[in-house]
């Protein structure tokens, strides 16, 4: 019964979005405020029925209601709680319900926040999520129903990928949901300013904080997938630049340049047409994301050209939306109105070549990621592009983007000073140059490039300081004024400071992981040693352990440094009888200076074990800076001020010295 | 009929809810530029506190108030042009009756198509302590499970499910059962038999070196038991050892003389034997090991096939898994289902043949490798 609850609300819950797509656009477009009212009611509903339907879903897999497929198909009995709970959405269908559910829970915080919203386009928003509702779970019940039954029950389930029976991966989904569905929202608003034909003043003001809550996310997503793969697979590696990976950097890289337009929207009322494109680019970007991973076309062209329906199914809501969207934004954009001028030398224009950067390098991942598959599909051909591609196209795209980064939150609105941001910019300057001597006089066999990625990083950190410094004017008054300034600063300024050197520690991770990696492959008996960046390993033999739904075979090892005991770190291999697959656990010892990794390998003949024990530098860096890029977003985020970029007003010679240090 | 009134109650609510805007009295439409010029004023206002907090200097405030208040001019004058009046009429009526008709009437429609209104939830725990499921096998099983999860070193319980794992098929958790059956309570004449027929189900019926040592043993407890005897028969047909083979089943004949079910089988494998050596069948070709079911008597059953169809069929499906494998070699069971079929028949060369070439197609992928060796390993094709 609840089971079949669930599946009617599904259901109804298309219904309602149907509703919410069709009546508010009549409304708008007869001019019948009745009829656009509609859209409130429907979007609250629409979140509540889909609620109904998940939780339905939850209790299924909660209780092993193994009378619903999706639940036997996904889970088993033996399975521990917290992943007979991410097992909803661990599987195609329940994470298509979980991405509806939180499309869902957007519409109805628009219809229910949005009184600050014209009601036309309050109603033309709603309309737009709701074609987006009705397309996904069309797809949801007519393809991928979650709440198909069978009769007789079996007893037990076939359960969950022992690879997905992780903590980090159980709980990156919804994350990355959150930041792909998120930027529904500003493509919602992009295509309402389009029906409408213009772009009312509220527009900007919900946009960017829509955006920046899913570009958060979606970066916590990122790192979180990251870092599972990390210790999980077993290869020591970060980013494969695998399809699945980049159908979630895509949209990232989109969304940032977004943020930042969006910024200069809000802030200055100008870049508003490129802003709309922006938006629809960014969330046809998820789309295709969606499309990557859930069709199938990723494993093989011809498992997609097998069961092809619900990739084409996909593959049509892309084209509807993609397409409509596309060919809307050519017939209105022209109509809409180009907003505030500037220099440029400004920061509109830094925030510009921002976007010129992030867009040209989405391509090129864009283009590494689809050649394959498109050379696939026309000739059976099968090749890949890895690693040396994207080395070749998207660092080299970076290089330029991070060391302009520092520069942009010191020059002024409307027209800047370059050279005055330089200036301030020396120490940050002299910090990074300084690194990159020293390394370069202690690591001459490294890799030449290692140095100046470190100069890169350090530079990307002292400009974020440097940005607080200048508008808290150290330096130039007291102490005691300058540190009542820096309280005095919007949380926004600290939010971009933060995500600043967020990623510039990042970039210290990835260059320090990439260039000082050390790795040892070994046969080892039990009592063996390896030595691995100072660390001393000894091997203490297997043994073999029972955990809950699996056997494991587990080797510790104890290491110490200088003779000191440090830790003991047990790699092993999991059996997982019922998905009969096996896992392997890496030992990870985490500290500052880098990572230990040990991975357990295939016993040998002489009854030693291969071991592979890699040192990696720095490399809690990268999740790090991650989480610092996520809480610049949210301090950015809890600044609910209007914003309003003051612009520096043209003036003689003689007065723009003496305001030199009176930035915004 | 619970069911019935919940979706009923749901669908009301609903509508309710949806259609209320459509009847209730609803504002003109609305004045955006009244709206932007809102904004435009709250900018004002933000733009003078953050002159008073000296966040922003005196002339950058002046020249930010100064286009704002340009905007807000626009806005202004734009919102006393637009006197839009409000179409009013049968819209919303017709609206109001197309949904409050349309949407119960599809959405019913929909679920009677895709739902199963009928099936009562099942959860897990309510089927295993219901007393009407007393006699489901299925129930005990998974009761049994349960318990052995919490106590795995309860000896009894692994002892009472093997065989019900080997009766449903489910070999390798039954050779798993036996095994820790044996761990916990010794080994014994049955616990042995039913590892080593567990395991030789598990390769689809090819007898590996771990169910031939299982098996021996099982006989060394009781030297009585048939089905040893007949899985190790066929062992030695594997190796090619016929005359061996031979022996077996004329002392296994003359042990079951009385038992038609085994004579019949028994002395069709005695007949393909002595083909066998005698060069009638040609010796690449060896008689396939029949898929020997969960018993005995499936054993016979299976045999009542005749040898020339049975050769046939297994012929062709071999033949056309190595054709497809030939089109489309990424599929590594495919592959290990091939060199373990060619071993079955006896064809070693064919099957280390296509060992050699699965471990080509998967170069580089160290998993395949290491389970293709395992399989040669096991089949005896490493030397």
């Amino acid at each position: 019964m609840i089971a079949e609850t669930g599946h009617y609300a599904l259901i109804l819950a298309l219904g309602v979005a149907i509703v919410q797509m069709v009546l508010p656009i009549i409304g708008t477009r007869l001019n019948d405020p009745r009829l656009a009212a509609v859209s409130i009611p429907a979007a609250q509903l629409q979140f509540i029925l889909v609620c109904v339907a998940f939780v339905a879903l939850t209790v299924a897999y909660v209780t092993s209601d193994f009378s619903v497929l999706n639940v036997w198909q996904n889970s088993h009995s033996a399975k521990p709680m917290i992943y007979k709970i991410s097992g909803v959405w661990g599987n195609h269908e329940g994470s298509m319900v979980l991405w509806v559910l939180i499309l869902a829970l957007f519409g109805a915080a628009v219809a229910t926040f949005g009184s600050n919203l014209p009601r036309r386009l309050q109603a033309n928003v709603l309309a737009v999520q709701g074609s987006i509702a009705v397309a996904f779970l069309l797809f949801i019940v007519m393809t991928s129903n979650p709440f198909l039954r069978i009769d007789p029950a079996p007893f037990d389930g076939q359960g969950l990928n022992p690879v997905l029976q992780d903590p980090a991966l159980a709980f990156h989904p919804p994350f990355l949901y959150a930041g792909y569905v998120g930027f529904s929202m500003a493509f919602s608003f992009a295509v309402a300013a389009l029906i409408d034909g213009r772009i009312d003043a509220a527009w900007a003001r919900w946009v960017r904080p829509w955006t920046l809550a899913a570009w958060m996310f979606l970066t916590l997503g990122i790192a979180m997938g990251s870092w599972w793969a990390y210790y999980e697979l077993g290869w020591g590696g970060f980013w494969f630049w695998d399809p699945v990976e980049n159908a979630s950097f895509m949209p990232w890289l989109a969304g940032t340049a977004l943020l930042h337009s969006a910024l200069v929207m809000e802030k200055r009322d100008a870049l508003k047409v490129w802003t709309v494109l922006l938006a629809i680019i960014t969330f046809s970007l998820s789309l295709m994301g969606a499309f990557l991973v859930r069709s199938g076309v990723l494993t093989s062209v011809h498992a997609f050209a097998v069961d092809p329906e619900r990739g084409v199914f996909i593959l049509g809501i892309m084209a509807v939306f993609i397409g409509g969207s596309f060919a809307l934004f050519a017939w209105r954009a022209p109509t809409l109105s180009q907003g505030g001028l500037f220099a440029p030398i400004s920061r509109e224009g830094a925030l510009v070549l921002n976007n010129l950067l992030l867009t040209v390098s989405c391509a090129a991942v864009f283009v590494g990621t689809l050649y394959p598959l498109a050379l696939e599909a026309v000739s059976g051909e099968k090749i890949s592009v890895g690693a040396p591609f994207f080395n070749l196209t998207f660092v080299p795209l970076m290089i330029p983007l991070l060391m302009a980064v520092p520069f942009g939150p010191l020059l002024a609105w409307k027209r800047g000073d370059l050279l005055a941001a330089a200036q301030r910019l020396t120490v940050a300057a002299v910090v990074s140059l300084a690194a990159m001597i020293a390394i370069l006089a202690t690591h001459q066999s490294g890799p030449w490039l290692a140095p100046l990625g470190i100069g890169l990083g350090l530079w990307l950190i002292v400009g974020a300081a440097t940005e607080l410094a200048t508008r808290s004017k150290l330096t130039e008054v007291s102490l005691a004024e300058s540190w009542r300034r820096l309280r005095n600063l919007p949380r926004a300024a600290y939010g971009t400071a933060l995500a600043h050197a967020g990623l510039g520690v990042m970039v210290l991770g990835l260059v320090g992981t990439t260039a000082w990696r050390s790795e040892r492959i070994e046969a080892l008996v039990p009592g063996g040693t390896v030595n691995i960046a100072g660390y001393e390993l000894t091997f203490q033999g297997v043994k073999e352990r029972q955990g809950p739904n699996y056997k494991e075979l587990a080797g510790p090892f104890s290491v110490t440094r200088a003779g000191q005991p440090v830790t003991t770190l047990i790699p092993s291999k999991r059996a997982y009888s019922v998905e009969k697959s096996a896992t392997t656990e890496a030992g990870i010892y985490n500290s500052w200076r880098g990572d230990l990794y040990i991975v357990l390998g295939d016993p040998l003949k002489d009854g030693g074990y291969s071991v592979r024990v890699y040192f990696n530098p720095l490399v809690r860096l990268i999740w790090l800076g991650a989480l610092l890029m996520f809480l610049g977003g949210g301090v950015s985020l809890s600044d609910r001020r209007l914003r309003v970029g003051a612009p520096k007003r043209a003036k003689p010679k003689t007065q723009s010295a003496l305001s030199a240090g009176n930035s915004p | 009929m619970l069911l019935w009134v919940i979706l009923a109650a749901l669908t009301a609510a609903v509508l309710c809810f949806l259609l209320y805007p459509l009847v209730g009295g609803q504002k003109a439409a609305d004045e955006r530029n009244a709206f932007d010029a809102a904004v435009y004023r709250d900018q004002l206002d933000e733009i003078e506190t953050d002159r008073a907090r000296g966040l922003i200097g005196e002339a950058e405030a002046e020249a930010a108030r100064l286009e704002v208040s340009r905007r807000l001019l626009a806005a202004d004058e734009k919102g006393a042009e637009a006197a839009s009046d409000a179409a009013r009429g049968v819209l919303p009526r017709v609206a109001f009756v197309a949904v409050a008709v349309g949407l119960p009437l599809a959405a019913l429609s929909a679920y009677l198509f895709y739902g199963s209104p009928r099936l009562p939830d099942q959860p897990l725990v309510a089927r295993l302590t219901d007393p009407a499921n007393e006699k489901d096998i299925g129930v005990l099983v998974a009761r049994v499970e349960a318990r052995l999860r919490a106590k795995p070193d309860e000896g009894a319980g692994w002892d009472a499910i093997a065989p019900i794992y080997l009766g449903s098929q489910r070999y390798a958790d039954a050779a798993d059962a036996y095994r820790q059956a044996i761990r916990l309570l010794g080994p014994s004449a049955k616990r042995l038999a039913g590892l080593g027929q567990a395991l030789v189900m598990e390769q689809q019926g090819l007898v590996t070196e771990s169910a031939r040592k299982a098996l021996k043993e099982a006989l060394k407890y009781d030297e009585t038991l048939v089905e040893p005897r007949i899985l190790l028969a066929i062992a030695k047909e594997q190796g090619g050892e016929f005359e061996d083979a031979l022996t077996d089943w004329r002392d296994l004949l003359n042990l079951r003389q009385d038992d038609a079910r085994w004579t019949a089988m028994i002395e069709g494998r005695i007949a393909r034997a002595q083909a066998q050596l005698s060069g009638e069948v040609p010796s690449g070709v060896a008689p396939p090991v029949p898929q020997p079911g969960p018993s005995a008597a499936d054993i016979a059953a299976v045999q009542s096939m005749s040898p020339a169809e049975r050769q046939a069929m297994v012929d062709n499906m071999v033949q056309r898994l190595a054709e497809r494998l030939e089109t489309n070699g990424d599929d590594l069971p495919g592959w290990l289902r091939l060199v373990r079929a060619y071993s079955v028949l006896g064809r070693s060369n064919d099957a280390k043949e296509a060992l050699a070439r699965a471990k080509d197609q998967f170069r580089g992928n160290a998993q395949a490798i290491e389970e293709l060796d395992i399989l040669a390993e096991d089949l005896g094709l490493t030397s």
